[in-house]
Formats: structure tokens, sequence, C-alpha cells
């Protein structure tokens, strides 16, 4: 399922020697990574490693060259009182005139409808659809998120565990919709097994530096179990 | 096309709908006419006064500002002292009714009842304080303690005795809340006292009055800078060592101010009698309260709903407009803070006062009090609206400008912002009932028109009718706010201080 990727197409975000701070703290030095166009990249390391941080490093970098973006943030950034469907909708806010957007609001047009319905039947959020997104579960609002930042069609997709309470079958069905989009994807994953089979690369983040960064098939199992080792070791 | 079919309505949008279908119909049956025939040109020579503000001479305006501060203080001073006791028995439902009859009667009523059986002293006016004072403490101080007790029950050894139980448990814990309210309130007993001018009690007001009868703009404007100040630098000025020795020496001042005719009250009292009681002829009761609410009550109450529905909704769409001027979701620093210096104004300046001025420049109508009332209790709700949502922080990228104030911010504040504007909504009717002191023909109106002619028996009827419209108000917003799940004690929120 993993695509040819073009190495001689102009790589959408370079950076060099840079570092990731979090509150004024160096989390992440040294950060030299080169993201080409339609690349899906899981991002791996224990939990405070730096994974949200490098994240917004690549997101605030990419919004300084006015490139779109699409941004699942961990706590997905939901707005509680609208439906799922406007949650959706709410990719596109910056492509149509704030006019069109406010009368959506109110009345949902049917071109829009028909997109987002069926996006959502992918998702599995058909039957929640015009549901606020406060009374559905933590996986349909996880999935919900995945519905706006996939409806952007944004060329770029960060991802911040964006499946982590799916249940197996779900989770599949979303990492394949994140790296199937047509564009790129970095994605911050816990499960190395998720990572290994829908992407292409992996970059891995061990005492606050990239310690790994290498196409997926030739990732050493050893090296990708030390990411989650003992850092003493 | 428009898919309307599969439009679900939220308890939200129905209420709005409700309330926005509620001022259509009083706009129809509402008399909203321009009737001066230049209110371009007068609403020219007050900005001009406000352009140039000049000040009453030193002795009239230390004397009128000595009074006002005298009786805010010692009018909320009581109120909260007597407001605290009996939040503490506020369980007891004799004393729940007793509070809530306290608040419903306005304290420019209470003023103009004291007025007959005293006469202009400064007891009167302290007492018009005090009594409505005391009963909105008392409610708004139960419900914080309720409020308290429901969140975080206090770990306190077992056998301690009741008051330590709750000087160390529930009062330690809500201690700054209630102190933030009761600060706020002074603010509230200096624009009360303020306006007790209106009806000949010598503050600021009464100056005022004059200043805007007499055309001299210029003082007008110097004399409600000085209310802007008093209210922007409350924290400032007013510490809370300094608290009771303000209070005393206020209490101690009046008392001495105070000439009381021994006679009088007693007869003004029994003046308050229903005439056919009076003549004990108890048939004639029935018809003479029947033609005192034909006559008086009836037109007087309709008019006070028709306008306050129109303000409500005026006020929830002004909210609206004005938030983003506050909101540090929207506004940069400079236009925020010019922003916050308007919503201040409009919430310092009494609605009575600003009806005053717009009858000036309209004319008599319904008017200048529904726009009034609009614009002081919308920059309200703004402020706190706009506090709402400066407390939700928004996702880095958010959407802009008319995007993020439709889809992020909106959503997410509406139900605080209806259950800011229904709380209103009885304070709206409250206040409305008051400016027909004004001339505009809501209850006040006529309870003003009894008093002068010397009718006690009908005013006091009219004072009690105006009382029970507040107090069924009261209860259906509190009965609506419930339906709709919105939080329930928005009232115990004060608004943010001035500076």
């Amino acid at each position: 399922m993993t695509g040819q990727v073009p190495t001689d197409a102009a790589p959408v975000l370079v950076l060099h020697g840079q570092e990731a701070r979090y509150h004024g703290l160096r989390v992440i030095s040294d950060i030299n990574i080169c993201i080409r166009p339609g690349e899906r990249i899981a991002l791996l390391g224990k939990s405070g490693v730096g994974k949200s941080t490098l994240l917004s490093l690549i997101y605030r970098a990419l919004c300084s060259q006015s490139q779109q973006v699409a941004l699942i943030a961990q706590d997905l950034g939901l707005v509680d009182k609208l439906s799922v469907w406007h949650n959706i909708y709410m990719g596109r806010l910056d492509r149509y005139n704030a006019f069109y957007n406010l009368l959506n609001l109110f009345y949902r047009r049917a071109d829009r409808d028909a997109e987002i319905t069926a996006l959502a039947t992918t998702l599995q959020l058909q039957d929640v659809l015009l549901k606020p997104a406060a009374e559905t579960s933590g996986g349909q609002q996880q999935r919900a998120a995945i519905g706006r930042a996939l409806y952007s069609e944004a060329p770029v997709i960060l991802a911040d565990e964006p499946v982590a309470n799916l249940d197996r079958p779900t989770a599949e069905l979303c990492m394949n919709m994140l790296t199937s989009h047509g564009g790129s994807a970095v994605i911050a994953l816990h499960d190395v097994e998720l990572a290994l089979c829908y992407c292409d690369r992996i970059i891995g983040l061990r005492d606050g530096r990239v310690a790994l960064d290498c196409a997926a098939a030739a990732a050493d199992p050893a090296e990708l179990s030390l990411l989650y080792g003992d850092a003493s070791h | 096309m428009l898919r309307t079919e599969q439009l679900s309505v939220s308890p939200a949008a129905r209420a709005t709908l409700l309330l926005l279908a509620l001022a259509a119909i009083a706009a129809a049956f509402g008399d909203l006419g321009v009737t001066t025939r230049t209110p371009l040109f007068e609403l020219q020579r007050i900005a001009a006064g406000f352009m140039h503000p000049a000040w009453l001479p030193w002795p009239e305006l230390s004397e009128a500002l000595l009074q006002t501060l005298a009786y805010a203080i010692t009018g909320v001073s009581i109120a909260a002292a007597a407001g605290f006791a009996l939040a503490l028995v506020y369980g007891h439902r004799g004393v729940r009714w007793c509070c809530a009859a306290l608040r419903s009667v306005h304290e420019l009523f209470w003023g103009l009842l004291f007025l007959q059986l005293i006469g202009i002293q400064p007891l009167t006016a302290m007492l018009a304080i005090a009594l409505p004072y005391s009963g909105i403490f008392a409610k708004v101080y139960a419900e914080i303690i309720e409020e308290a007790r429901a969140v975080k029950p206090a770990i306190i050894p077992d056998g301690s005795d009741r008051l330590s139980r709750f000087a160390y448990g529930t009062f330690a814990a809500v201690r700054t809340q209630l102190a933030d309210y009761t600060l706020y309130r002074l603010e509230c007993g200096i624009r009360s006292s303020t306006i007790l001018g209106f009806i000949g009690l010598p503050t600021l007001g009464y100056h005022l009055v004059a200043a805007f009868m007499q055309g001299h703009y210029a003082i007008a404007a110097g004399l409600l800078m000085i209310l802007y100040l008093l209210i922007a630098g409350l924290r400032l000025w007013m510490r809370w060592t300094v608290w009771p020795f303000a209070a005393l020496a206020a209490l101690v001042w009046i008392i001495a101010g105070t000439e009381l005719n021994p006679g009088m009250p007693g007869q003004i009292a029994g003046d308050m009698v229903p005439a056919p009681l009076r003549d004990g002829d108890v048939a004639a009761l029935l018809p003479w309260v029947a033609d005192i609410l034909r006559h008086s009550a009836l037109p007087g109450a309709i008019n006070t709903v028709l306008v306050s529905q129109m303000a409500v909704a005026l006020a929830g769409f002004l909210a609206l407009v004005m938030l983003p001027l506050v909101s540090a979701h929207f506004s940069v620093k400079p236009l925020r803070l010019a922003g916050h210096c308007l919503l201040v104004i409009l919430r310092a300046t009494p609605e009575l006062i600003i009806t005053f001025v717009l009858l000036l420049v309209w004319g008599p109508s319904m008017l200048p009090a529904v726009v009034a009332m609009g614009l002081h209790n919308g920059a309200i709700i703004a402020n706190l609206s706009g506090r709402f949502g400066d407390a939700t922080r928004l996702r880095i990228d958010a959407a802009k400008h008319l995007n993020r104030y439709s889809y992020e911010l909106l959503p997410r504040i509406y139900s605080q912002f209806l259950a800011l504007l229904f709380y209103r909504w009885e304070i709206i009717l409250r206040e409305t009932a008051v400016l027909g002191v004004l001339g505009i023909a809501t209850l006040g109106f006529y309870i003003d028109s009894a008093f002068e002619a010397f009718r006690f028996d009908e005013a006091l009827l009219l004072i009690a009718v105006a009382a029970l419209l507040n107090i069924s108000v009261e209860a259906s917003a509190r009965n609506l706010r419930h339906r709709l799940h919105l939080q329930a004690h928005p009232d115990t929120q004060a608004p943010a201080p001035a500076l």
C-alpha cells in the first residue's frame, strides 16, 4: 500500500539544524528533516519525548511558507457545541467566504452535505453526523477530527496520535485514509506496527534528538525497540 | 438548494427564536416614534457639551459627592450585613419570600415611598438602597454558599461546632467571591444613590437632572465624568480596611442629619390604606381595585412588558456586536482597550440617565427606553461573555475573523450568553418599570402620578403590582434557564472590575 515517492520532486519542507522549544525549554535539538511531497512519515518515540513539539515546529514552518496544512491536534480542538457535520465542514472555512460559511451554520448546503456525508460514511460517522460533538464518544470525536483534516484537502496533514482511542479495525481504516489522501502526512504514533504498515518513513525521537530516520522497509527492529527502551541503556 | 428538512433545532436556538418573536410582537404594538423635530441638533449640542466638560462649583459638587457616597456606603453595608444573616437561613421558605418581596420593589420606588413617609431626608435614601439590596444580597450570597457546598464539601473534624465548621469550611472557600460581589454591589449602590437624585434627593443625579433640563450639557458631562471616575476607580479608593470606618462615619452623619417629624409617618401610613377601607365602605373595595387595575396597572404593566421585551432582544444583539471588541481572540490590544472603555462607560451610566438623555434627543416614546436598556445591558453581557470566551483556548490553526466568531467562539459561549441574557431579562423588567418616572408610560409613570396626586393608597397598590410582575418574571426566567440546562446562577458572577 505504500506508493512510489518521487525523490527528485521539490521538498515540501526542509528543516536544517533547527531546535524545537516547549515553553521556552529546548526539547529537541539539531533537527535535520526534509519532507517530500506524498511522503508518509511516522513520528515515533516515548511519550514526553517531544513528538507534539516537533509537529508544532513543522506546522509553524509550513505556515510561515504559507503552505496549506491540516492539523489534528492531540486534544482534537473540536467545537463541542457544533454538530459533527459542522466540525468536519470547518476544515474548509478558509476556502469559502465568511457569509457562505455563516449560511451553512444554519442551512447546510446540499453540495457540501453530499461531500461531507460521503466522507463521514467512510469514517463510520453517518449515525452521529448531526449530533453535537460533545454528545459523541471519544472514538467518534477522533474520527470527526480526522474528517475535518481530510475535508480540508490540504496537501500536508500533521496528526498527533490520531488513532489512539480507536479499536484495531477502525484505527487501520483511519490510518489508511490519512496515508492515502494523495498528499504528505506526518503522524505521531505509539503503535510501531501501524507505523511500519502505513508509513514509508520512520523518524524516531530519543533523548532530545532525532535518533532514527530511515525508510520504513529498512527499519531495524532492534533500533525501533531502543526508541521505547531505557534511556540509560 | 437549501436543505431545511434536516435542520435540528437545539433548545438554545429555540429560545433565541422565541425571544426574537416576542420582540417583534412587542415592536408591532409599541410606540417607537421620534417626536422631536430636530433630534440631530440636540444631539450635537449634547456632544459639544461633552467635548468641553465643565465643573459644578466646588461647594455644591463636594456636597453632592458626599451625599452620593454616604448613601451608597451605608445602604450597601447595612444590606450586606442583613443579607449575609438572611443567607444563612435562606433555606426557610418564609425568608426566601421575604427577600423576594424586598428586592422586587425597585430602590426608586422604595425612595418614593419613604419620601412620603419621612420626607427628603438622608435616612430616606439610605433605606431606599438598604432594603432592596438586602434581598438581593441574601439571594446571591445564599447561591454562592450553596454552590461552594455542592462543589467541595469541607473536610472539618467531626466534633467541631457549627460556627467553626462554617468559618473554616464554606466561608473560607467563598470569601473572595463574596468580597468581589459585595464590591460590585457597592458600584451598583453608587449608581442607585445617584439616580435617587431624580426624585429629589440631593445626590449627583439631582444636579445632573438640573443641568440636562437647563441645557447645561457641559456641566452634565462633568458630573457624569466624576461618576465614571468614582466607579472606575472603586478598587483604588475603597479598601476593605477603610470600609467599616467610612460606613460608620457616614451612618453617624446620616442619623445626625435626619430630622423626623414624629406625627408624619403615621398620618401618611394611614393614607396608604385603601380609601374605601378608610371610609369604612368595604363593599367599595373591589370596584376601587378593579378601577385602578383597569386604568393604571394594566396599561402600565403592558407597556413595561413591551419595552422590556424589545430591550432584551436589543441588548442581546448589541452584546453580540460588541463582543469582538473586547475579546482577546479578535481585537488587537489598543482596540480592545478602547472597546473596554466604551463598555465601562455604558455600564457605569445608569439606564435612567441614558434614557433621560435619549428622551431629550428623540422625544417621548418607547424608543429612548428600549435603546438605553439595550446599550447598558448589552455592554454588561458583552463584558461577561467576553470573559467566558477568553477562558477558552482556540487551536493554533483556528479560523480568523468572521469565521472564528461564528464557528469557534459563538457556539462555545452561546449557552452562557443566553443564561446571562435571561438573567438580565429580570433586571431589565425591574428597571423598565422605573423608567416611568421620566414620563414613559410604564408602571413607574402611574406610580409617580399617584404619588403626585397624593393618592398614596393607589401608589402602594401599583407598587405591589410592579413587585408581582418582577417576581413572576424572575420565576419564569429561572424556569427557562433550568429548562435550557443553562448554568444555574450567572448572577453570582460579578462583572469584571472596571480597572
